[in-house]
């Protein structure tokens, strides 16, 4: 795989039953940067987006066929352990999910799971609890009242919580759907702050629907409609002078 | 709000990005002017060169604020003000771009006056550009700044550089009725203030810019003028 790609799709196809969601797109999305990806309802995009982290198959009746390369490793291969790709690319869901467990034990969660409790100290934990609270900004909001339940926070501090929770796995991709889409105004202008942030240690892959927030927020975009990859160029120049009638039409608002 | 907004606050970076650029651009043309002017003053070709060769960063910039602006528009969907700020802003820097040539064709006027013997007349020329070049000085002061006043100011200004360039042009010509042997440096003369009088009207059009970006107020060719301070101010949002 070439320098600097995170993700590389190669004719990558996802049938849902007899249903085909995604006709053998291919493409790369690149380390380091924020990837957005936009189109209409039903054009594929957050079935692509949880392709990169196999979530789809939780649907059960989930076929593929095609290559998607992370890490110089063809994640659909058999031998590869879903858990350890999950702890490399990280997601965040449209709402904020929170375990209705405590703050603390949230950001505990994901590393109780992924290392043997002989390895883990205390001092270790409360460390990393409070690293991956200060990059979401939230530790000065919630320094005091770790043992209180994460879903008693406001959205906007759940959905940071949900960020900060991947953080101690040291993730390589996050993947966002429609991370915004709960928030009220001052809540999405917080997140995609937070998100300009994080992309200088992370590749962050968006689907939104928001076009507004897609042009303002990313470096690239995909624009995808019946589940095919129409165009995937820079945000500035998608915006500014589509290749494609197609793209054209929905960033304009001609349809969607 | 108390918390950093995002949005608003890359705006306003790259709106200050902006601003510097614009600044940058006017301390150059401004530069330029000074060394057209010194340079056919004071017989200096080299003074002349400088101007016509520093016009290539000027241009440089005009295209970097176009473009700049393009892509913020593009990314952020600017209204109310800030939008009105980009655009002015795309404006000036062609104003300026526009003024920076007026500079070097004045210096190449400058070039051709050197090659010949002097004439007292000359020395007028001093008077009009100081006038212009302080012009244009406080008419990037006024933009960069946001004064309404101190733009509207420029442009009763422009009427006094106007009577003087009439006043010098009149001079000329009727030099011209009585000293037939020097025609060629009174018509080079005449250029060479045109040029200048040409200065002045770039900034005001960068007033003018100034009076748009700041109260939304089109006061081109005879447009009504903002009323008295305050209700000025508040009226473009």
């Amino acid at each position: 795989m070439q320098d600097g790609v995170s993700i590389d799709i190669r004719d990558y196809s996802l049938w849902y039953g007899k249903f085909q969601a995604l006709l053998s797109v291919s493409t790369q999305i690149k380390q380091g940067i924020i990837t957005a990806m936009i189109g209409p309802s039903g054009c594929g995009k957050t079935t692509l987006l949880r392709s990169f982290n196999r979530i789809n198959e939780r649907y059960g009746n989930v076929s593929t066929s095609g290559l998607i390369t992370i890490l110089g490793k063809n994640i659909l291969d058999e031998d590869v352990s879903v858990a350890s790709l999950r702890k490399r690319v990280g997601m965040v869901f449209q709402r904020p999910n929170p375990l209705p467990i405590s703050i603390y034990e949230n950001i505990v969660f994901g590393i109780k799971s992924h290392t043997p409790s002989r390895e883990r100290k205390r001092a270790d934990l409360d460390a990393a609890v409070e690293s991956a609270l200060r990059e979401v900004s939230l530790w000065d909001a919630v320094k005091d009242c770790l043992d209180d339940r994460a879903t008693e926070l406001t959205l906007e501090q759940q959905q940071k919580l949900c960020i900060a929770r991947l953080l101690p796995l040291k993730p390589d991709i996050i993947l966002m759907d429609e991370p915004c889409s709960a928030l009220d105004a001052s809540g999405i202008e917080r997140i995609e702050e937070l998100i300009t942030e994080l992309k200088r240690t992370f590749t962050i892959v968006m689907v939104t629907h928001n076009m507004a927030q897609a042009r303002r927020a990313s470096d690239e975009c995909i624009f995808m409609l019946m589940g095919e990859i129409i165009e995937h160029t820079r945000t500035l120049d998608m915006f500014m002078n589509p290749q494609h009638e197609k793209t054209a039409m929905y960033i304009e608002g001609r349809y969607g | 709000m108390n918390q950093k907004n995002l949005i608003i606050q890359a705006v306003e970076d790259a709106m200050a990005a902006f601003d510097e650029d614009i600044r940058r651009m006017g301390t150059l043309v401004l530069e330029n002017l000074r060394l057209a002017s010194e340079g056919l003053l004071q017989r200096n070709t080299d003074l002349c060169n400088r101007a016509i060769a520093d016009d290539d960063e000027v241009n440089r910039l005009e295209i970097k604020i176009d473009r700049t602006g393009v892509e913020l528009i593009t990314r952020f969907g600017p209204v109310t003000l800030n939008f009105r700020r980009i655009i002015a802003s795309m404006k000036v820097s062609t104003a300026l771009e526009r003024a920076s040539d007026h500079a070097v064709n004045l210096a190449r006027r400058g070039r051709k006056l050197n090659l010949r013997p002097p004439i007292p007349e000359t020395a007028q020329i001093k008077e009009l550009a100081d006038l212009a070049s302080a012009q244009l000085r406080d008419s990037i002061d006024a933009y960069c700044d946001g004064q309404l006043q101190n733009a509207l100011r420029i442009l009763s200004r422009d009427t006094a550089l106007d009577q003087a360039y009439e006043a010098f042009t009149k001079h000329i010509v009727s030099r011209m009725e009585t000293d037939s042997a020097h025609v060629k440096d009174y018509v080079d003369l005449l250029f060479a203030t045109r040029f200048i009088e040409r200065i002045g009207d770039q900034s005001v059009n960068i007033a003018e810019d100034t009076v748009y970006y700041l109260t939304a107020m089109d006061i081109r060719h005879g447009g009504e003028l903002p009323g008295p301070p305050g209700a000025a101010a508040s009226s473009g949002l």
